[in-house]
C-alpha cells in the first residue's frame, strides 16, 4: 500500500534501527510491514569505477573511449554517453552482468511500440561482454541509469557520489532498502515519508524533521491571478493555491525519479512529478492546473450539475452527477475533485504558467466518487479517504511551488489563495487515567503515560484549582484533575489535545490504544476471565449437527460442505424431469423459478448467483465431481437453505440435511472382488440410513412413516422409488423430508453415470420440536417366544399397511416384528407377494403358554384377512 | 504268584500305553486292560479260587493297578488332545498381513473437525455457542459495527449485496450486536458461521469462508484477559509449547485492536517461508469491544468492558495440517477429505 525506500525517510529521521527491526517494531504497532524490499540486489558485477581518462574516438565523433578502474584492473571503455570526465566515479560493469537493454528500450520506443513508462512491464535484458566499436576493442560498458531500471535517463552515465569507494559493488552505493507496508484505514497519518518518519522518531526515540522550505516570491500578487470560492463547504473544507508562471516543462531530476520509481509511481513530467514526489513526501495530495486553461482566471468549488459532462485526464467522457464536488473555472469543470482532474486543463508540453492546488475534502464524499468510477483508487483519493490532515495544505503546496521553482523555473506569484471557512478546532480528550489498568489490565505510572502521550505529540493541559484548564506555556505545573465520577474509582483525569493529522484519536480508548502501541503489545500479561459465568444453556440445533454427524459418518458417509451460493442452471437441472406443459404446480417447483430465488445483486459470476432453496444441486454436483475419481461416493452436507419471505427484509434460513449414495455397497476388497457387478446403493440404503438416523436423534419411531409421493412433487425424483418422510404426531401430521433414487433424467444432467443415486433432503430445522424424552421398558428376564409368519397378500398392498396391523394387532406383548423375506413366485399366485415376519412375544409378568401365543397369532390372522385379504402359507 | 502276574501286566500295559499313537489306539487300549473284559477284570474274575488270606491282598493290588493305568490313560488322554488338537491349530493360519474386512466409517468434513476443537476449546471456559443469519442487514454488518455508510474499512470487505440494505455477511461480527440486543452482561458467546467475501478465489482467498465470532463482556475485562484467553486458546490447538504475541491492528468495532500470532510451528521463530520469515503466522484478530458499539446496544462501557475475537478455521486448519491451497476445503474432493480422521 506504501512503499518506503528508507534513504529518502532517513532524510526525516535518523534510522538508527536495522530494516528487521523497523519492520518489526511498525508491525508490533500496527503498521504492517509486509515484506522488506532490496533494491539493487540484482546488479551482480556492477561495482563503482573511477574515469582515469577520457579520448575522443579516432574513428567516429559521436563515441568516446573512456578508461575505468575497479581499483584491480583497467578497463577500455567505448561509448556514446558524453558526461564523464577524469576523476568521475561510474557504475561499471564487468563482463558477465546483466542489464537492462536500453538501446532496445529506446528503439521500441522510437518505433512506437513503447509508450509512457518505459520501464513498466517487462523490459529486455543483455548481458555484458566484450566487442569492438568502430574498430577499437570496448572491453565493458559504463551503466546508464536506464540500463539499472532506476529511471528512463539513457544519455547520459550516471555520475555516483565522489565518496563512494572504488570497486565497491554498486548496490552498496546506490542500492536502497524499500518497506513495502499494508496501511489499514485508520492509517492515513503515515500515508507519506514525513508521516512515517514520525513514527520511526517516537518508535526509536529521535527526533524528526520537516523538509526545509524557501521560497522567491517574484512575481505579482497571486491575488490578482486567481479567485477561489467555495461554494460547497461541507465537501471542501479548506482550499489552497498558488501560482508560478514561466515554468519550462521537462523532465524531473534523476534523483526524484528514482525515489519515486521506488516508490511505485510513474514518472511524467516536472511538474506532475513534484505534485506526486510531495504528496509522497508529506502526505498531501496536490492538484497542478495549466493556469491559461482556467477560464475566468477563476476557481469554484461545487457540486456538478445533473447531466454535467467532462473529459478526464484519462480521455474518458463522463456524466457527471451533484453528487460529485467539482473544482469548476467559470465555465465548467476543471477537475473531479480529490479523484482525477480534467483533460483540458492537464499540464501538457506546452504548459507555462501553473496553478497549484492544495485542497481538503470530505473522505466520505471522496470514497463514494473515487469507487463509483475507478476500478482502482487513485493515490490521492486513498489518502482522502482515510482524511487528510486539514493543516497540510498550505505546507505542501509551498514545498511543491519550492520544488517547481527550483526544477522547473519560473516567478512564483506572491502569496497564497488560503480558503478556510471553518478552521479546525483541536480535538481535547477528557482522559480518565483509569481507563489504562481498567481496559489493558496494566498499571503503568501517571509520568510514563505522560510521556508516551508528549512522545506522540499529543499535549496535556495544565489545569487551575477551579476545574478550569490551558494548554501551552504556564506557570502552573498541575496536570491531574480530580472527578468523582461513576465508573472512575479514580479519578485522575488529564485533558488531551491531539494532533491535527491524529483524526483516528477522539475518545479516552483511543489514548488507551496509544499507551499499550507505547507500552508494548507483546509486553502485555496473560490473565483468564474472573467474572461469573453466565447461564449456560444447551443449543439444540448444534447438538444434533454433532449427533447427525456421529450417526452418518457412523454409518459409514463422508460429509462435505458446499457454497450456497448456486447457478441457476444447476437449480434447474433437478426439474429436467417436468414436462414443459405440466399443468401441475408441484412442491419444489419454485427452486428453478428466479423470481422466488434469492439473487445477488453483484455477483462474481453465474456460477455462483442464487442463494440455494435446496442443498440437492450442491450434493449431486460434488457426487458428480468424485464419481471421476471413486467408485464408491457416500456422502451429506449439513447447511442452509434460503427461503424468501413475502414481507422481510431477511430470507428464512432452515438448516437441512442432504444424503447421496451411489456407486458400489461396499469398497472392493477381496471380499468384494467384483466391484462391476457388486450390490449397489439404492432406494433402501437411504431409507434405512434415514430410518436408523430419525430414530436416534429421538424421534419416536412409532411417528415416522414413509409413503409414496403425490404425482410431480419431487420431480427431481425416480416416480416408482421415492418417498415422503412424514411425522405424525398430536394429530397433525407432517412432511420432514424425502428419499429416494434421483430421476434417471437428473442423474444425466449432473454428468453422472447411468446408474442408481440414492438422495435424500431432511428439514433439520424441524427435528428440536419432534424430540421425545427417551423413556425406559422394563426388560424381564422371562423367557421371549418367537413365531414366524408368512403372510399372502396382494402385490399392491403396501407391506407397511400389513407390518402395521400385525403391531397393532399384537399389542404390547408383540415386542418386535422383523420381515425377514419378501417372495414372488410359485406356489403363490400371480399378482400376489409373500411377506414372512417373524413376530417377538415378551410377556412382562408371568411366562405366556403355548396357548395363549397361539391366540395372539389368530387374531393377528383374523385382522389380516380382514382388512387386507390375506392368506397365510405354512 | 498272581501279583507277580498283575505287576507284569501293569508293566506290559504301561508300555503299550506309551506307545499309542492316537485317541483310537487308546480306546483299544482301554478294552484291552480296563475293559469289563479286560486283562484287569480277569484277575477279579479269576479270584474265586484264591484263599481267603491271599484274595484281600489280590484284589488290593487290582485296585492299585486299575488307578495306575487309568491315572496314565487320564494324563496320556490329554496329552494326546493336546497334540492333535496343536496339529489342527498348525493347520489353521493366517496371513495375518492380509487386509481386514473394511469397516464402513465416514469421515467429518476437516473444517468440522477444527469447528469441534475451537467449540471444546471455548466451551470449556464458560462460552455458550449462538449463530446468526448469513443473510444480513447492513445495520447489523456494519452500521452498529461503526461502520456508516462510506466507512474506509468498508473498503477491506468486499461485499455481496441482494440490495442496498442486505448483503451476505462478511463476518460474523454482526453476531455481536445481535446478541447483545438480547442479552445483557455477563456475556460469554462464540458465533460459528459461513461468511462471504466478493473477491477473486485464489491460493489464499475464497469468497467463501467461515469464521469464529467470540465475545465477552462483562465488568473489568481487559486486554491482559483477551490474551490469557487467546493464548489458552491456542495452546490448546497447537501445543503447550505455543509462545503468543499481539500487535496492534485496526477493526473499527474494537478499540484498542490487535492480532493475535503464534510462533512458527514449521521455524520455531527463526523465521521460514510458512511465516513469511517473521518467525510468527498470525491466527486471528481481536479487541476491547468499542465503547460505541456497546453504546449501540444500550449496555454502559463506563461500567462494563469487553472483548472480541474472530478467527477462520480454514486459517487454523492450513496451518494445522500444512494445508497450502484454501480451495481445497470446499471443492469437497474425498480423496482430500478423507486425509483427516
Amino acid at each position: 500500500m506504501i512503499k518506503v525506500p528508507l534513504s529518502w525517510l532517513k532524510e526525516y529521521v535518523d534510522i538508527t534501527w536495522t530494516p528487521q527491526q523497523l519492520a518489526a517494531g511498525l508491525t508490533l504497532r500496527g503498521i504492517e510491514v509486509e515484506a522488506i524490499i532490496q533494491v539493487g540486489a540484482e546488479w551482480d558485477k556492477v561495482v563503482v569505477g573511477e574515469v582515469i581518462s577520457v579520448e575522443k574516438h579516432p574513428n567516429a565523433d559521436k563515441l568516446v573511449v573512456v578508461q575505468g578502474t575497479d581499483g584491480q584492473q583497467q578497463y577500455q571503455i567505448v561509448t556514446g554517453a558524453w558526461n564523464l570526465k577524469p576523476g568521475d566515479k561510474f557504475p561499471m560493469a564487468l563482463p558477465g552482468a546483466r542489464l537492462i537493454d536500453g538501446h532496445k528500450l529506446m528503439d521500441e520506443k522510437i518505433a512506437g511500440k513503447r509508450t509512457g513508462d518505459l520501464l513498466s512491464g517487462d523490459v529486455p535484458y543483455f548481458t555484458v561482454k566484450g566487442g569492438k566499436l568502430r574498430g577499437l576493442e570496448s572491453q565493458t560498458v559504463a551503466v546508464a541509469a536506464l540500463e539499472l531500471g532506476v529511471s528512463e535517463e539513457f544519455e547520459g552515465i550516471v555520475v555516483l557520489d565522489p565518496n563512494a569507494p572504488v570497486g565497491a559493488p554498486l548496490q552498496q552505493v546506490l542500492g536502497d532498502t524499500i518497506l513495502d507496508i499494508d496501511i489499514s484505514p485508520n492509517l492515513g497519518r503515515v500515508l507519506s515519508m514525513v508521516g512515517m518518519a514520525r513514527e520511526v522518531a517516537a518508535m526509536t526515540g529521535v527526533p524528526y524533521r520537516l523538509p526545509q522550505i524557501q521560497i522567491h516570491e517574484d512575481g505579482s500578487p497571486v491575488s490578482e491571478k486567481i479567485k477561489v470560492e467555495i461554494e460547497a463547504p461541507d465537501l471542501c473544507s479548506r482550499f489552497s493555491m498558488m501560482v508560478i508562471e514561466g515554468v519550462k516543462i521537462g523532465p524531473s531530476p534523476e534523483w526524484m525519479q528514482r525515489r519515486l520509481r521506488a516508490a511505485d509511481q510513474p514518472v511524467i513530467n516536472n511538474i506532475v512529478d513534484i505534485t506526486n514526489y510531495v504528496m509522497l513526501e508529506v502526505g498531501q495530495p496536490l492538484h497542478a492546473y495549466d493556469y491559461d486553461h482556467i477560464h475566468g482566471r477563476e476557481i469554484v468549488v461545487r457540486r456538478a450539475q445533473p447531466g454535467e459532462k467532462m473529459e478526464t485526464i484519462d480521455h474518458v467522457d463522463r456524466t457527471l452527477n451533484p453528487d460529485i464536488l467539482l473544482v469548476a473555472d467559470a465555465e465548467r469543470g476543471v477537475c473531479i475533485a480529490g479523484v482525477m482532474g480534467g483533460a483540458d486543463s492537464e499540464i501538457k508540453d506546452t504548459t507555462v504558467n501553473v496553478a497549484l492546488e492544495g485542497a481538503n475534502w470530505n473522505p466520505f464524499n471522496i470514497r463514494a466518487t473515487a469507487r463509483g468510477m475507478f476500478d482502482k483508487v487513485s493515490e490521492a483519493a486513498k489518502r482522502f479517504e482515510r482524511t487528510v490532515d486539514v493543516e497540510l495544505t498550505t505546507l505542501g503546496v509551498r514545498r511543491a511551488i519550492q520544488l517547481m521553482q527550483q526544477y522547473a523555473g519560473g516567478k512564483v506569484a506572491k502569496g497564497m489563495i488560503d480558503n478556510y471557512p471553518t478552521p479546525k478546532a483541536h480535538h481535547v480528550i477528557e482522559f480518565p487515567l483509569s481507563e489504562i489498568p481498567r481496559l489493558l489490565g496494566i498499571e503503568v505510572p501517571t509520568n510514563e503515560v505522560i510521556a508516551m502521550l508528549h512522545t506522540l505529540e499529543f499535549e496535556i493541559a495544565h489545569v487551575r484549582p477551579d476545574g478550569s484548564y490551558q494548554f501551552g506555556e504556564t506557570d502552573n505545573e498541575t496536570i491531574i484533575m480530580v472527578r468523582e465520577e461513576q465508573g472512575h474509582s479514580n479519578g485522575d483525569v488529564i485533558m488531551v489535545r491531539v494532533p491535527t493529522y491524529r483524526n483516528d484519536v477522539t475518545i479516552p480508548a483511543d489514548l488507551v490504544e496509544e499507551v499499550a502501541r507505547m507500552y508494548g503489545y507483546d509486553k502485555i500479561p496473560e490473565t483468564m476471565l474472573r467474572g461469573a459465568l453466565p447461564p449456560q444453556s444447551t443449543n439444540y440445533a448444534i447438538l444434533i449437527d454433532e449427533k447427525v454427524r456421529d450417526i452418518l459418518t457412523g454409518a459409514g458417509l463422508d460429509e462435505i460442505i458446499t457454497y450456497p451460493l448456486v447457478a441457476l442452471d444447476d437449480l434447474k437441472k433437478l426439474h429436467k424431469a417436468v414436462s414443459e406443459d405440466s399443468s401441475t404446480a408441484p412442491h419444489h417447483l419454485h427452486w428453478s423459478d428466479p423470481d422466488a430465488l434469492l439473487k445477488l445483486a453483484n455477483p462474481l459470476s453465474t456460477e455462483h448467483e442464487y442463494m440455494r432453496p435446496t442443498l440437492l444441486a450442491s450434493i449431486l454436483n460434488t457426487l458428480s465431481e468424485n464419481r471421476r475419481f471413486v467408485e464408491r461416493v457416500a456422502i451429506f452436507e449439513i447447511g442452509h437453505v434460503y427461503l424468501k419471505k413475502e414481507g422481510q427484509p431477511l430470507p428464512e434460513e432452515r438448516r437441512t440435511l442432504d444424503l447421496a449414495l451411489t456407486g458400489p455397497r461396499l469398497p472392493l476388497s477381496r471380499y468384494n472382488p467384483n466391484l462391476k457387478e457388486a450390490e449397489r446403493f439404492d432406494f433402501f440404503d437411504i431409507k434405512g440410513v434415514i430410518e436408523e438416523l430419525l430414530v436416534r436423534l429421538g424421534i419416536p419411531a412409532s411417528q415416522i412413516s414413509y409413503e409414496p409421493l403425490p404425482t410431480g412433487e419431487s420431480p427431481m425424483l425416480h416416480p416408482g422409488r421415492a418417498a415422503g418422510v412424514y411425522i405424525q404426531r398430536a394429530g397433525q401430521k407432517q412432511r420432514l423430508g424425502v428419499l429416494g433414487e434421483a430421476h434417471p433424467v437428473v442423474v444425466e444432467a449432473f454428468d453422472l453415470p447411468a446408474e442408481r443415486v440414492a438422495i435424500a433432503e431432511i428439514d433439520l430445522q424441524a427435528v428440536p420440536a419432534l424430540i421425545e424424552r427417551e423413556q425406559y421398558q422394563t426388560v424381564t428376564r422371562l423367557p421371549v417366544s418367537s413365531q414366524d409368519l408368512a403372510v399372502v397378500v396382494d402385490e399392491d398392498t403396501p407391506a407397511g399397511r400389513v407390518q402395521a396391523l400385525i403391531r397393532e394387532t399384537g399389542g404390547k406383548l408383540l415386542t418386535d416384528v422383523t420381515l425377514f423375506d419378501l417372495y414372488r413366485g410359485k406356489p403363490i399366485a400371480e399378482g400376489k407377494k409373500s411377506l414372512a415376519y417373524r413376530l417377538t412375544f415378551q410377556p412382562q409378568d408371568k411366562t405366556l403358554t403355548e396357548d395363549e401365543v397361539t391366540k395372539l397369532r389368530e387374531k393377528i390372522e383374523k385382522r389380516l384377512t380382514r382388512e387386507v385379504g390375506a392368506e397365510f402359507r405354512g | 504268584m498272581l501279583k507277580d502276574q498283575i505287576a507284569e501286566m501293569e508293566r506290559r500295559a504301561l508300555a503299550e500305553l506309551n506307545s499309542t499313537g492316537d485317541l483310537t489306539a487308546l480306546d483299544e487300549w482301554r478294552i484291552k486292560y480296563l475293559g469289563k473284559k479286560g486283562e484287569l477284570t480277569g484277575f477279579l474274575r479269576g479270584m474265586g479260587s484264591l484263599s481267603a488270606e491271599e484274595r484281600p491282598l489280590v484284589g488290593q493290588a487290582v485296585n492299585t493297578a486299575k488307578n495306575t493305568l487309568e491315572n496314565a490313560v487320564a494324563e496320556r488322554t490329554a496329552s494326546l488332545k493336546n497334540i492333535a488338537l496343536n496339529a489342527t491349530l498348525a493347520n489353521d493360519r493366517v496371513d495375518v498381513t492380509l487386509p481386514g474386512r473394511p469397516a464402513q466409517v465416514g469421515h467429518v468434513h476437516v473444517i468440522t473437525k477444527v469447528y469441534r476443537e475451537i467449540i471444546e476449546a471455548f466451551t470449556s471456559m464458560g462460552f455458550q455457542v449462538a449463530e446468526g443469519p448469513e443473510v444480513e442487514l447492513d445495520y447489523y454488518n456494519f452500521q452498529q459495527l461503526n461502520m456508516p455508510p462510506g466507512h474506509p474499512a468498508r473498503s477491506m470487505h468486499d461485499t455481496f449485496y441482494f440490495s442496498e440494505s442486505v448483503l451476505l455477511r462478511t463476518h460474523t461480527s454482526p453476531n455481536q450486536i445481535r446478541v447483545m440486543e438480547k442479552q445483557k452482561p455477563p456475556i460469554r458467546i462464540i458465533v460459528p458461521g459461513k461468511c462471504y467475501r466478493s473477491e477473486a478465489t485464489d491460493a489464499t482467498h475464497e469468497f467463501m469462508f467461515q469464521q469464529f465470532e467470540g465475545l465477552a463482556v462483562d465488568r473489568d475485562i481487559t486486554l491482559a484477559d483477551l490474551r490469557g484467553t487467546l493464548a489458552a486458546f491456542a495452546r490448546r490447538l497447537f501445543g503447550e509449547e505455543r509462545k503468543v504475541r499481539f500487535r496492534c491492528d485496526y477493526f473499527p468495532y474494537v478499540e484498542p485492536g490487535v492480532d493475535l500470532s503464534i510462533d512458527c510451528m514449521v521455524c520455531r521463530g527463526a523465521g521460514c517461508r510458512a511465516c513469511k520469515y517473521s518467525g510468527w503466522l498470525e491466527i486471528l484478530g481481536a479487541g476491547m469491544v468499542h465503547p460505541q458499539v456497546l453504546r449501540n446496544v444500550d449496555i454502559d462501557p463506563q461500567k462494563y468492558s469487553g472483548f472480541a475475537f474472530g478467527m477462520g478455521p480454514e486459517r487454523i486448519a492450513m496451518l494445522k495440517y500444512n494445508i497450502d491451497d484454501i480451495r481445497q476445503y470446499y471443492r469437497n474432493d474425498l480423496r482430500f477429505l478423507h486425509q483427516f480422521v
